[in-house]
């Protein structure tokens, strides 16, 4: 039996914490579909958890802590499939505050960095809309097709296609540069890619004791 | 699980950058405008050393056979480039780059005078069996 009080909580969670929530786990996990599942497999807990315990004072950050300890775990899954490696000494990486610690970001909320894979000019802008809609705003892919008149299925199909080109071409998780980098000799600035929107040059960050 | 929007792994990705080129505006270009698109590519592959993984011009594409299987399990074989498009591949570079934005970077500098380049993500060898 649902509890009205915690499925009512869980409701408006959904609606104002989602692309946060579905941020914060993508940022781990580095794959959107997954980061999905953690999101989902967040909002069922809490649809328990609340009931039995009540409704946290911070229900997003709840949530937020829930999808990433999800996403940890499915790191550590996907490296133990993945290497078949001996087995080196890893400290285990907090859970909370991870992506806050690990960071050089001046603006914290991982949303951004997602609004900027979903919106990245390798996409089209029918993609670029419906991914946001979708993965940020939380709207379910019929309400999605719904506002483009498109019917559901050529949706998702379109939000899979372009999910699918987000991994393969590894188009980036991060909120790029103020404005288009000069070239680092200087040589060619501004021949940059027209419209593209680069990032800083900045050393690149490396995981300790990555898998 | 396939890569992607991984910012911190340090992994790489390579890329295949095709350079689609008017082939008659190739002939009609002047020796001089060859020769200086050729020194444009030695630059670019002089700067961009670091993440060139290989890279060729092709012969024009009237020296290519095209070879397409057919349903009764033969092949029939014709003269001249695989689609019939204005633009045809005239040579290609394959890159590395940690991601697409560094990918579309370098590959925007790529001298192209007569057409432009498409970067296409190359399938690790790990997934190629995969259905993505």
């Amino acid at each position: 039996m649902m509890d009205p009080v915690a499925a009512a909580a869980v409701a408006e969670a959904h609606r104002a914490e989602w692309g946060r929530v579905l941020a914060a786990a993508a940022r781990l996990t580095g794959d959107l579909d997954a980061a999905e599942d953690c999101a989902q497999d967040a909002y069922a807990d809490a649809l328990g958890a609340w009931a039995e315990h009540g409704v946290p004072e911070r229900p997003g950050a709840w949530l937020t802590t829930v999808a990433r300890r999800r996403a940890m775990d499915l790191i550590r899954r996907r490296d133990t499939l993945r290497a078949k490696l001996p087995l080196l000494a890893e400290p285990e990486p907090p859970v909370t505050g991870a992506a806050e610690a690990d960071t050089g970001d001046v603006i914290p909320d991982d949303r951004l960095r997602l609004i900027f894979t979903c919106c990245h000019p390798a996409l089209t802008v029918d993609a670029r809309v419906a991914l946001t809609l979708r993965l940020l705003c939380g709207l379910t892919t019929a309400e999605v097709a719904h506002a483009f008149l498109a019917s559901e299925a050529t949706m998702a199909a379109r939000i899979t296609r372009a999910k699918k080109k987000i991994a393969a071409a590894r188009i980036p998780y991060r909120v790029p540069g103020p404005r288009p980098a000069a070239r680092a000799a200087g040589r060619r600035a501004g021949r940059g890619a027209p419209g593209l929107h680069h990032r800083a040059h900045r050393p690149r960050r490396h995981r300790p004791a990555a898998p | 699980m396939t890569p992607g929007l991984e910012d911190e792994a340090g992994e790489t990705v390579q890329y295949i950058v095709f350079i689609w080129d008017d082939e008659q505006s190739w002939e009609q270009a002047g020796p001089a405008a060859v020769a200086a698109t050729m020194a444009a590519h030695q630059r670019f592959m002089v700067r961009h050393a670091a993440a060139l993984r290989g890279g060729n011009r092709l012969h024009p594409s009237a020296a290519s056979t095209s070879i397409r299987q057919t349903p009764d399990g033969g092949v029939s074989i014709s003269d001249g480039a695989f689609a019939e498009t204005k633009e045809v591949i005239g040579g290609y570079y394959l890159i590395e780059a940690p991601d697409l934005d560094e990918a579309l970077r370098i590959a925007a500098e790529v001298p192209a005078p007569f057409g432009g380049v498409e970067v296409r993500p190359v399938m690790p060898a790990s997934q190629v069996t995969g259905t993505t």
